[in-house]
């Protein structure tokens, strides 16, 4: 319990941040660390969390990144909200947190001055019970509609492996469509979306006038696994399995932190192969998006040939880590496998071939007219709202928002290479297409400096010990943008809080906005242009639909639920 | 009494040829569009297969759907093949012809594509009600480019009969009038049969299959047919004005008359995967513009060119 002296911290830009907060919400701040050298936490009295959160946003021009709440009871406190905010152009992170009490957990809400954590509180409240005060909307965020109130699944008495939970008949209090509006259903299940999400379209004349969002329908419980039966060096391995497509940065981040949090130092070739194998998903990831992109415009030729040049970008995967995705290389403290001289060789000899591919259906897609027309000034996110939602990763970057984790944050190799971060201001769909083709070039070329700079050296660090309760935050630029997983470290070699923060959470809030008076031929692309990745936003709770009833359903009841024709 | 056997035979000919050539040649469109696509495609015969197995499916029918959409494929259909006998394919004269016969061919097409569409909007879907509204928009402006081009073809061979049209074609023919309008009949065919930048009655990753989305099994079966046939007939029609000579032919005009559709749908093969869909803005104003095409043809018709 103590507060960080000035002479403390070495970074003088923090700490002139640090004076400038001490001198104006001084009684208010009730213990502050310094983790990492630039992670600054403050643990602030209930009434300044608003203020803080206000002058870190707006003054300081911070973005917000995510909420994470902690059930700190067993730890002898109550219950704690964790505002994580970052400062990109210093490569600072503040974190911002207030402890609720046990009894009745009330803390205020920053969700109208940090717009962006409108999301983040609701899902605090929704499995810790954190009520926030003045929360601009209150509705159910993760948990499904039959869950009873009051039971908390992130709770620390909550158990993982519960199964039995008595259901009660409530429905989503979604918005009634007026006179003139038809409600156009985008979801759960609809060709646009590779994933059972709903988007609610209110249409009038062809036109969409409003847009509501109900997604979270398919959680896995990936966080309460973690902490409740899996040991540290289990986790990266069902970090990867969040998500099928960028899957090895969920990985990466989590032992970015934990490594953090512990000071692991881990050798310079894994953090070259670690870069490698993230570029690699990267350019996998931006291919699949742009044949997704093009397949929804109708154009299946790219589609088809985006998807026939991923497939050479997996075949390299597999020649490094033996698999073509879910590459399962990292372990808390370096990487299970090595490049061989063989495969580096290869390695470099197929990128030259994929980036003259890479070029020619680059050139096709940005220079066919009918497609770029259709995407042009379409789905329109401006700059300020943008950093009023802090987007992230292509979103942010296709509104004029220069923020990259790579640069900004540089984690693993990535302060060794040099590459160019491709910005366009229009905010369009083409915008965040152009991002991403670039981007693509922007991959080929960090590889091939890593590939070619790559150090011999061992691959795993020597010392792995990972002390009690300590903080690490761990941040990666995924394929979709920036990814947070932040995690305090427990007892028995297990994990006592891991939350993960994929790049879509933060941009699918955007998504409503650049739907608003655009005509509804183009909302799949607008939906699909911040490339959403469902999997990776739900990821929170085990809850399955059905598993209150276990019943198993007959050929003639599927044919008669199917029947029934339920999207009318 | 030869000439009664040789009417019946090529109006059974006709028919058979309307309902059997285009699945196949959809089977030959899947190909050659899998491999522009670097795949290797179904079979050519899949698009026949898929429609017998829809024959033999489970009809699924939507609470609350109109008894238009119980009906309007099968009365599509039946339009369809009816017009199929109409329409001198392979021999000049065709069972049923009398004046003014091109007028009612065209009355049958257009409104076989409005019971379609009427038969989507019966399903009280928000997605086929969608669909329709796509589909009516850009027929009547097809519709109108079709028409013109027909009353051009009239004029030039100063006939109203498909059988004198024919005959005096041959005579004639080549002049730019006729050749410009039946490059707008095509242009009309590949419009109709739902083809990219076309498609947007469907549209399946925006509006998950549009008119199509409640129908399934036979009903299916005699939608998807009917917009084949439908594409063929106006297809037909073209290329024998297009190409007037071999019809009399007993011997080739069979023949020649697969050969000229073939390469017809060959080129809208090839021309399908080079387009990415159209808005319906977009798609309407190309369509204007082969309307005015076909406008082009009427005066160059009027002229006497």
């Amino acid at each position: 319990m103590r507060i960080l002296r000035l002479e403390e911290i070495e970074n003088p830009e923090l700490k002139e941040i640090y004076e400038e907060i001490v001198k104006r919400f001084g009684d208010g701040i009730l213990r502050s660390e310094l983790i990492a050298g630039n992670k600054l936490h403050l643990h602030v009295e209930k009434g300044f969390l608003r203020k803080v959160s206000s002058h870190i946003f707006d003054e300081l021009g911070a973005f917000y990144c995510t909420t994470a709440g902690v059930d700190e009871r067993p730890l002898g406190g109550g219950f704690r909200a964790y505002h994580i905010f970052s400062i990109d152009e210093k490569n600072l992170f503040i974190v911002v947190s207030a402890e609720a009490s046990p009894s009745l957990p009330r803390l205020p809400s920053i969700a109208n001055d940090v717009q962006g954590a409108n999301w983040a509180e609701r899902e605090v409240r929704d499995l810790l019970g954190i009520e926030f005060d003045g929360h601009p909307d209150p509705r159910r965020l993760v948990l499904p509609d039959d869950w009873p109130e009051g039971v908390y699944p992130l709770r620390k008495d909550f158990r993982y492996d519960l199964k039995e939970v008595p259901r009660v008949k409530k429905q989503y209090p979604m918005r009634r469509p007026e006179a003139e509006e038809y409600v156009m259903p985008i979801g759960p299940y609809h060709p646009a979306l590779h994933e059972p999400e709903y988007f609610r379209l209110y249409v009038r004349g062809g036109r969409v006038v409003d847009a509501e969002y109900r997604g979270f329908g398919v959680f896995r419980g990936v966080e309460k696994v973690a902490e409740g039966r899996l040991t540290y060096t289990q986790i990266p391995f069902i970090a990867e399995r969040i998500c099928g497509i960028c899957g090895f940065t969920h990985s990466s981040c989590y032992c970015e932190a934990i490594e953090e949090a512990s000071g692991i130092e881990i050798p310079e070739r894994a953090q070259y192969i670690r870069t490698i194998m993230l570029e690699l998903e990267r350019i996998e990831s931006h291919l699949l998006w742009v044949g997704v992109a093009c397949h929804l415009l109708g154009f299946d030729t790219g589609f088809m040939h985006c998807w026939r040049i991923r497939e050479g970008v997996m075949d390299l995967c597999e020649l490094i880590s033996g698999n073509r995705k879910t590459y399962g290389m990292n372990l808390v403290g370096g990487v299970r496998r090595d490049i061989t001289e063989k495969g580096r060789e290869k390695a470099l000899e197929y990128l030259a071939k994929m980036r003259k591919e890479l070029r020619e259906i680059s050139e096709v897609v940005s220079g066919m007219s009918e497609l770029t027309a259709r995407i042009k000034d379409v789905g329109i996110l401006s700059k300020a709202d943008a950093r009023k939602l802090s987007v992230v990763g292509p979103t942010a970057r296709g509104s004029g928002l220069k923020r990259d984790v790579r640069v900004d944050h540089p984690y693993f190799a990535y302060g060794k290479v040099s590459f160019k971060i491709p910005v366009y201001s229009e905010g369009d769909v083409w915008a965040r297409l152009m991002v991403r083709v670039e981007e693509l070039f922007s991959s080929a070329d960090i590889i091939e400096q890593a590939l070619e700079g790559i150090p011999s050296g061992d691959l795993m660090a020597e010392r792995i010990e990972i002390p009690v309760g300590v903080r690490g935050l761990g941040v990666t630029e995924a394929p979709r943008g920036e990814n947070i997983h932040f995690l305090i470290t427990g007892a028995e070699n297990k994990i006592y809080r891991w939350k993960v923060r994929a790049p879509t959470y933060n941009n699918l809030p955007s998504v409503p906005i650049m739907l608003k008076d655009e005509s509804l031929a183009d909302a799949p692309i607008i939906i699909a242009s911040i490339d959403p990745c469902f999997s990776c936003t739900d990821r929170m709770v085990i809850v399955d639909e059905k598993t209150g009833e276990e019943r198993v359903l007959g050929a003639e009841e599927i044919l008669r639920l199917a029947r029934r024709g339920e999207i009318r | 009494m030869n000439q009664l056997a040789l009417l019946i035979i090529s109006s059974i000919l006709g028919g058979f040829l309307t309902i059997f050539l285009p699945p196949l040649y959809d089977g030959i469109h899947r190909k050659i569009k899998a491999r522009i696509h670097c795949r290797i495609g179904p079979p050519i015969m899949q698009t026949i297969y898929d429609l017998g197995k829809l024959m033999v499916k489970d009809d699924i029918v939507p609470e609350g759907a109109s008894s238009l959409f119980l009906y309007a494929p099968y009365l599509a259909f039946s339009y369809l093949l009816f017009t199929s006998i109409m329409v001198p394919m392979i021999y000049l004269r065709s069972a049923i012809g009398f004046t003014c016969d091109l007028i009612l061919i065209l009355y049958l097409l257009s409104s076989s594509t409005v019971l379609l569409a009427l038969g989507g909007l019966g399903s009280g879907n928000v997605f086929a009600y969608e669909g329709a509204r796509r589909e009516l928009t850009m027929t009547i402006l097809t519709e109108l480019a079709a028409i013109f081009s027909l009353i051009s073809i009239m004029i030039r061979c100063g006939a109203l009969r498909m059988t004198e049209i024919y005959e005096k074609a041959s005579i004639i023919h080549p002049v730019p009038s006729i050749i410009i309008a039946s490059g707008v009949l095509l242009a009309c065919a590949y419009i109709e049969g739902f083809r990219l930048p076309f498609e947007l009655p469907e549209a399946e990753p925006e509006i998950s299959g549009g008119i199509i989305i409640e129908y399934s099994g036979r009903r299916l079966a005699a939608f998807k047919l009917s917009v084949f046939m439908k594409q063929f007939l106006l297809v037909a029609l073209a290329v024998n004005i297009l190409e007037p000579w071999s019809i009399s032919n007993l011997i080739l005009g069979l023949p020649i008359f697969i050969l000229k559709t073939f390469i017809v749908y060959l080129v809208f093969a090839i021309l399908e995967p080079l387009f990415a869909r159209f808005r319906i803005q977009e798609a309407l104003k190309s369509i204007l513009t082969i309307c005015g095409i076909s406008i082009i043809s009427l005066i160059l018709a009027g002229l006497g060119v």
